[in-house]
């Protein structure tokens, strides 16, 4: 199985007038072949500078700390010059983003942007990146596909406008796709469409694909691995399967009880305060302020990852001496 | 039970051009109970938002009949005004424009305090601080502002400065909708513990199913300002008769690998709310509208105790499991 | 306090802003102390002398002390700015508010007004104005507060359109607030810092206006020391290569209008809310 993309201790900071900003803080993840990778953060995880890292567009002031981006076990999308990293976003990996409509220019149409995205990484005539344009308009599920690609993004839904987003993201043909929060902001029905389609490209396009997302719904449903990530780290990460029937760390425990039908205990309490500061980490764990389990190592000592079971992985002391399979 | 809140016949238009009438709430009616949880789902252009503001005469209704406890205060006058600030309050969603930037958070709960001029300003500070203990913010933060406090905590804010002068009625707009996964379940926990506790009756308007299962004693389903749908939880979530609720139910994805979603979709989105024909609402989107559907308004039908359908296809009690099985 | 002073530590262009203004001011309170000579009693003996040690800045062609003239003249140039911006900030905040709130029938004829206004050519009417009600001190600064009380207007009511649609004000309609207690208590605060910045800048306009005015001899009346009229008798020296006349009243000028337009930045900065 070749892994189309590993990201290896990946840390990365942002420095500011009163010290380094500690976003990524060591991060450990891969993606193989069709495979589809379900990424869970809140706000503050970093989840989203991990994308633009995986695309090689970390902007200044953000700054590589250390760590590689392997892509197809032969590139380091870190090392890359903008010019070469710039081939790669649209054409090797693609990105979907939230908020389509923010991120369409709204002074063409957008059968000019799909054409423009294609020209990008083809040399050929407008006509035929206008052809593609069309046909990937109708790809994504838009009747009416002449018609629709001289229309401007104002004209059209958030639903259809996300539709356009797909296409301009898939016109390349692309290996991985990476999803962040693709379908927020979007109405219930309509996300329940866009889902559909994603689901529906990814299949018959054989992509490897990241969800980011903190709907654990949409992880459980399409997703065959899951990473959680808290304060720049991966927590937690293990096959949907497997994690679903044993949810280890204290931080994904909370996520869990978060869902309605699965809230075991009430929980009246304030605990929001306990973010930790990025400029002032902790040496120990980060999540031990919040954490109940807490003991005295976790403050001075950060733990590794352990392994509970063969496809199952856990940043927790309360899992050193578990060997595979001996769970509490 | 005691009804605190009835509801006849809510119309509201906003009048958007020459020949153009915008119909956001649509003649809904339903009525609230003491210490009850009314929950009013719907997407982008339900109207559910508006019918919160109406209630709370913020904005003024078209037409349609308002009572609190049995008195009808649906005039826009003094008397109805005093009915209202007394007794009802709303609760915001988004945590931070709900606050004034340059007041501390004590301020903001003392300042709506003030408006009852029957109150000395010793009583004024020990209602607000009672509001903000049973909120959990702690004393040391009373001179915080809105931009150093997190999102959970200007939520609770916010929930302090609506129960402070001790409503008997609460509209929620989306509390939580802004709010991070393991936030909105402390939130969401905290009305339950405040209902039981201090005794008061909320509508919840929202559009995330699982949070209003979890909270919601009774449910409306809302559509481009009509009600289609509306019973208890239990009878909306298990027995769902109108074809909108069942799209709304098959997007959730439920966060357990082993229950895969349903695949019932409707085709399209929401169409615009202009000038609104005579006809069922959901029309152009049901796989199952026939030529009735298109010119005549259904009936609201109920089909069990207390639960009711406006669906041409929807038969009265007995006949109700046939419906279900001709849905499908 | 203690905030301002951070902040004039952190921020260089407001520091060099509050120098500026407060030694301009200063010199202008303490100027019968400093000024070697009355600013208006003219000797021949000594007209038109270079700049010397007796006479800092040079004499102009009446024989009066330029340095002395350029200190006294802060007292007329700095006032009438000053007090013209703060009496047009206390017209057009309140109209501000007004046609920012009750958007409808009130709120257009105020904006109406303010267009009218600003529909002259400002330094015309300015002229017309003053000619009308006489060449005074108090007459140009009541023409000043008149003719900017648009821009404020304009600021302050793009303000309170914008924040009335936050839900902190909605939930004051929902307690009960009354319109006038949401007005002042809660919309003015958060509605002023754009006009605040903007006064800042126009004091120096306001000088700007009040010394275009003198120059062309339509403003305040000679011989009372005033940078604009020094200008203008200054000027006709040049020709003949007596460059001081018109150059020191047009260097205090420019470095006043400078320390005014620095600190509209400590004011951005310092009326920020989220700074706290």
């Amino acid at each position: 199985m070749k892994k189309v993309l590993d990201v290896k201790d990946l840390h990365v900071y942002f420095p500011t007038s009163n010290g380094d900003a500690q976003i990524l803080n060591g991060v450990n993840i891969s993606l193989n072949e069709r495979e589809m990778l379900g990424l869970v953060g809140e706000s503050g995880s970093g989840k989203s500078v991990l994308a633009s890292a995986i695309l090689g567009n970390v902007k200044k002031p953000g700054t590589i700390g250390s760590g590689q981006v392997i892509l197809d076990e032969e590139t380091d999308v870190l090392k890359l010059s903008e010019g070469d990293a710039q081939k790669i976003r649209g054409q090797e990996i693609a990105l979907i983003a939230a908020n389509a409509r923010g991120h369409l220019n709204p002074l063409i149409t957008v059968g000019q942007q799909l054409s423009e995205a294609y020209m990008a990484h083809h040399k050929c005539h407008k006509k035929e990146a206008w052809q593609k344009a069309v046909e990937m308009i109708s790809a994504v599920g838009l009747t009416d596909a002449e018609l629709r690609a001289k229309a401007y993004p104002h004209e059209l839904s958030g639903g259809q406008a996300q539709r356009c987003m797909i296409g301009m993201a898939l016109i390349n043909s692309p290996h991985i796709l990476i999803a962040d929060d693709a379908t927020n902001g979007l109405d219930v029905t309509v996300q329940a469409q866009i889902m559909d389609l994603i689901l529906e490209m990814i299949r018959s396009r054989d992509l490897a694909s990241i969800f980011i997302t903190h709907d654990l719904g949409v992880i459980a449903q399409c997703c065959q691995k899951i990473a959680i990530m808290y304060c720049g780290q991966i927590v937690e990460y293990a096959s949907v399967a497997s994690f679903f029937d044993n949810v280890a760390h204290p931080y994904s425990q909370i996520l869990i009880n978060s869902l309605p039908d699965r809230r075991d205990a009430v929980n009246v309490e304030d605990n929001s305060s306990f973010k930790p500061d990025p400029l002032n980490l902790s040496k120990g764990c980060l999540f031990c302020e919040r954490c109940k389990y807490a003991s005295d190592r976790c403050k001075t000592e950060q733990p590794p990852m352990f392994k509970v079971s063969e496809d199952h992985e856990v940043k927790c002391f309360m899992y050193e001496d578990v060997k595979d399979g001996g769970i509490e | 039970m005691n009804k605190i809140l009835e509801v006849q016949e809510l119309r509201k238009v906003f009048h958007v051009g020459p020949k153009k009438d915008l119909v956001a709430v649509n003649d809904i009616s339903f009525d609230i109970l003491e210490n009850e949880t009314f929950g009013l789902i719907g997407e982008s252009g339900s109207g559910k938002s508006t019918v919160g503001r109406c209630l709370l005469e913020l904005i003024p209704p078209t037409s349609g009949r308002l009572f609190f406890n049995g008195t009808e205060y649906t005039a826009f006058d003094k008397a109805a005004k005093k009915i209202v600030h007394d007794n009802m309050q709303m609760v915001f969603q988004d945590p931070y424009y709900s606050l004034n930037p340059r007041k501390t958070i004590y301020d903001t709960v003392v300042d709506t305090l003030r408006v009852n001029k029957e109150i000395t300003k010793e009583q004024r500070n020990q209602m607000a601080e009672h509001a903000l203990s049973l909120v959990h913010i702690k004393s040391e933060d009373y001179g915080r502002y809105a931009h150093q406090i997190s999102a959970g905590q200007q939520q609770r804010v916010g929930i302090a400065r609506a129960i402070a002068n001790n409503p008997k009625f609460v509209v929620l707009d989306e509390p939580t909708s802004s709010l991070d996964v393991s936030i909105r379940a402390e939130i969401i926990d905290l009305l339950k513990h405040l209902q039981n506790d201090v005794g008061m009756s909320y509508l919840f308007i929202s559009h995330d199913l699982s949070t209003i299962k979890y909270l919601c004693h009774r449910v409306a389903v809302m559509y481009l300002g009509s009600i289609v749908e509306y019973g208890t939880a239990e009878q909306l979530f298990k027995n769902y008769a109108h074809p909108y609720s069942k799209a709304l139910l098959a997007a959730v994805m439920e966060p357990d690998p082993n229950k895969k979603r349903s695949d019932f979709r409707l085709s399209g989105e929401i169409p615009s709310a202009i000038n609104l024909p005579k006809a069922c609402p959901l029309a152009s989107r049901c796989s199952e509208a026939c030529e009735k559907c298109f010119k005549e308004e259904p009936e609201m039908i109920e089909v069990e105790s207390g639960h009711f359908v406006k669906c041409h296809f929807a038969k009265a009690l007995e006949d109700y499991k046939g419906a279900k099985e001709q849905l499908g | 306090m203690k905030d301002a002073i951070y902040l004039l530590k952190k921020e260089r262009s407001a520091r060099v802003g509050l120098i500026i203004i407060t030694i301009v001011i200063m010199l202008g309170l303490l100027a019968p102390i400093i000024a070697p000579y009355d600013p208006v009693t003219a000797d021949g003996r000594a007209s038109r002398l270079a700049p010397c040690a007796e006479h800092l800045f040079g004499t102009d062609s009446n024989g009066m002390d330029i340095f002395s003239r350029c200190i006294y003249a802060i007292r007329i140039d700095v006032v009438i700015g000053v007090v013209g911006t703060m009496l047009s900030l206390l017209i057009g905040i309140p109209l501000g508010l007004v046609a920012g709130y009750y958007e409808g029938f009130i709120g257009e004829l105020i904006l109406r007004l303010a267009d009218l206004l600003q529909a002259f050519p400002a330094f015309i009417l300015a002229m017309a104005l003053v000619a009308a009600t006489g060449q005074d001190v108090k007459n140009i600064i009541y023409v000043i507060a008149f003719l900017n009380s648009p821009i404020y207007i304009r600021y302050v009511r793009a303000e309170v359109i914008s924040l009335k649609q936050r839900s902190y004000i909605e939930a004051c309609h929902a307690a009960g607030m009354s319109d006038v207690n949401i007005m002042f208590r809660q919309l003015l605060p958060n509605s002023l810092r754009p006009a605040m910045i903007q006064a800042s800048i126009n004091i120096g306009g306001a000088i700007l206006l009040t010394a275009g005015l003198s120059f062309i001899g339509a403003g305040v009346p000679v011989p009372t020391p005033e940078w604009g009229s020094m200008i203008s008798t200054g000027a006709n020296m040049i020709i003949t290569g007596q460059w001081w006349a018109a150059f020191f009243p047009g260097i205090s000028i420019g470095i006043t209008v400078l320390g005014f337009a620095l600190t509209a930045d400590f004011i951005r900065l310092y009326l920020n809310p989220e700074r706290k």
